[in-house]
């Protein structure tokens, strides 16, 4: 028994080391990166959003793909804030909308912008193919008005995206170098106030998935998201086929495509795009297992990674051990959690026996808390330092809220791994709110020094 | 299938991968602090006694024993030997480092230990025991498995088996 005791111990020892060893080598290099930068961890903490144009040195053209079904609760602003540049193109694509989705557009977007109409039968078969009837259009827009494709930047957004004030004055300059395939910006849930499950969400993408990203600049292999996603069409159409695939996460798919044919995947610290948290724990949960299954499904191109000769060892190890995430930390954590759980519990008196007066006990917990939680300690100070508007106490309810929200990523991992067994691949799109102005324009104090 | 095999050869035989770190710790401990070290068993158990202020004995059971982590630095190592691009050296080298570093680890850790039993007491042991050396454990493994990593990434590429 004893033995069995120790191999299940030393299991959930690797697993806990594995993982600790990815996310601090990537927070470390994130939080290296900033300061090569020259920024503060607070860099955009305090970014509004609403002209990426400013300053921008109109070195590209740029063409804002948005893929839409049933978004008149926020495509008009979104639209609104894309007319103003002056090499741009915005073409919003309704998938086949009940709504007034498309009749916004046109009115909010002014000239520059064009609506694509996708009909039904035709419309509502996945994001992936919705963006690549778009390119389609690209490709024409591009010919007739005698672009150079390596000139050319595709930016796709989310219905309800804001990039930040200024935000291009940085994403372009970083296409200037000729390797640079595609770059991702940091994702702030632009209603992080509204409760528990959105301001969880604003920690997830603000305090951790952006300063992992920034670490993976040291290798170029910053992964590619579904809203504030830029990419050089020249390496779109390196590509085989159409750019986007049709998995559940066709924005992972296509960063390993890209990096697969050699190209650099960048960031910066200095510009960010704001989008909606989902606000019920239902849509969160189904939202997060589409994002599992695709990425659990990506996790197949592992082998063709290391096989693929343009990928260097440290890049292909990087993008191998973000694509097993889901398999090698996230499934067996959801049973070793609880063996390790269930074992503070049975052992804590026996753990603690040794201290004999409350002082003692208080100590010895102390410590063992600081131990234990140390990576909670980190995130709690790492989210406080992006924005210290969120307070110390909601930072330290959101360090700590992973013993909650594990149960988020083992519900939505093992329904992933149902569905995949089952071979269900239905796609179930995100709910917007309508907003204000009012609710837009949160959080209009600046940042405490 | 050799990594494999050699994890599986750590399991089955992990008492006498036990009795070789008491063999090493009854090596080790003189020449950091006991006057005297010598194995012994307890119970079935092998231990380590050593004088220092008197007379001690630390048991090594299997959840103190590195076997089973050096068993999984092994099959780590088999996996990455289905990588064809990984020179087989850079990951036997990899295995080897990682692997003699939780070793020495854990001497440390046992050598401090014994230390602390005799210099300040079975409260102090305690404490150093439960909360020390468990935290020291997973901080060498995650050190030893980036080192570990660092060896193998470093090593050529596209190197053809």
């Amino acid at each position: 028994m004893d033995v069995v005791f120790a191999v299940i111990s030393v299991i959930a020892s690797v697993v806990i080391s594995l993982s600790l060893v990815y996310f601090l080598s990537a927070m470390g290099a994130g939080m290296h990166e900033v300061w090569k930068s020259r920024a503060g961890l607070g860099v955009q903490g305090t970014a509004t959003y609403e002209d990426p144009f400013i300053d921008s040195p109109e070195t590209f053209d740029m063409y804002f793909l948005i893929p839409c079904l049933n978004e008149e609760a926020v495509i008009g602003a979104t639209v609104r804030a894309l007319a103003k540049g002056g090499r741009s193109t915005t073409i919003v694509i309704d998938d086949g909308s009940d709504d007034a989705t498309a009749a916004i557009a046109a009115q909010e977007g002014g000239q520059n912008t064009v609506v694509l109409s996708r009909v039904l039968p035709n419309a509502r078969t996945g994001k992936g193919e919705a963006l690549n009837d778009a390119y389609e259009l690209v490709r024409t827009l591009v010919a007739e008005r005698g672009q150079d494709p390596q000139n050319v930047i595709i930016c796709i957004m989310d219905a309800d995206g804001r990039l930040s004030d200024g935000a291009l004055s940085h994403v372009l300059p970083l296409f200037d170098d000729e390797r640079v395939g595609g770059a991702q910006l940091a994702v702030r849930i632009r209603n992080r106030e509204k409760n528990f499950l959105t301001r969880f969400q604003d920690f997830q993408f603000w305090a951790m998935s952006a300063m992992t990203q920034f670490g993976r600049r040291k290798t170029g292999t910053v992964s590619l998201g579904g809203n504030g996603q830029f990419t050089r069409m020249s390496a779109l159409e390196q590509l085989d086929g159409m750019p986007w695939s049709a998995s559940l996460t066709e924005d992972l798919d296509l960063a390993i495509s890209l990096l697969g044919n050699g190209w650099v995947l960048d960031t910066t610290p200095f510009a960010s795009v704001d989008q909606q948290g989902v606000e019920s724990l239902r849509r969160l949960i189904i939202q997060r297992r589409r994002w599992y299954q695709g990425h659990m499904t990506a996790g197949k191109r592992i082998g063709d990674v290391w096989r693929n000769p343009k990928f260097s060892n440290s890049r292909a190890l990087e993008v191998s051990a973000y694509l097993a995430v889901p398999w090698l930390f996230d499934l067996p954590w959801s049973i070793l959690f609880h063996w390790t759980l269930i074992l503070t519990l049975v052992r804590a008196p026996q753990m603690f026996a040794f201290t004999t007066s409350s002082f003692q006990l208080l100590l010895a917990v102390g410590l063992w808390y600081l131990l234990t939680f140390a990576p909670s300690i980190f995130t709690t100070v790492i989210y406080l330092r992006r924005d210290q508007r969120v307070g110390l106490g909601w930072a330290i309810l959101m360090g700590h809220a992973f013993l909650v929200m594990n149960y988020l990523s083992f519900v939505c991992a093992w329904g992933a791994l149902h569905r995949i067994l089952k071979g269900r691949t239905g796609w179930d799109k995100t709910a917007r709110v309508v907003e204000t102005r009012a609710t837009r324009a949160l959080d209009p104090a600046p940042a405490a020094v | 299938m050799l990594g494999v095999i050699v994890a599986v050869l750590l399991f089955v035989f992990e008492r006498l991968t036990r009795q070789i770190e008491v063999g090493i710790a009854s090596w080790v401990f003189p020449l950091v602090f006991a006057e005297d070290a010598l194995p012994v068993t307890s119970g079935g158990m092998p231990g380590v006694a050593f004088g220092h202020n008197g007379w001690y004995a630390l048991i090594i059971t299997p959840e103190c024993s590195i076997a089973f982590y050096v068993g999984a630095l092994v099959l780590l190592g088999a996996a990455l030997l289905l990588i064809p691009r990984f020179q087989m050296s850079r990951i036997l080298l990899a295995v080897a480092v990682s692997s003699l570093g939780m070793i020495a680890l854990n001497q440390v850790r046992l050598a401090a230990l014994g230390f602390i039993r005799a210099e300040y007491g079975g409260q102090a042991f305690d404490w150093a025991h439960t909360l020390g050396g468990s935290f020291l454990m997973m901080a060498g493994l995650a050190g030893c498995l980036a080192l570990f990593f660092v060896v193998v990434v470093r090593g050529g590429r596209s190197v053809v088996r």
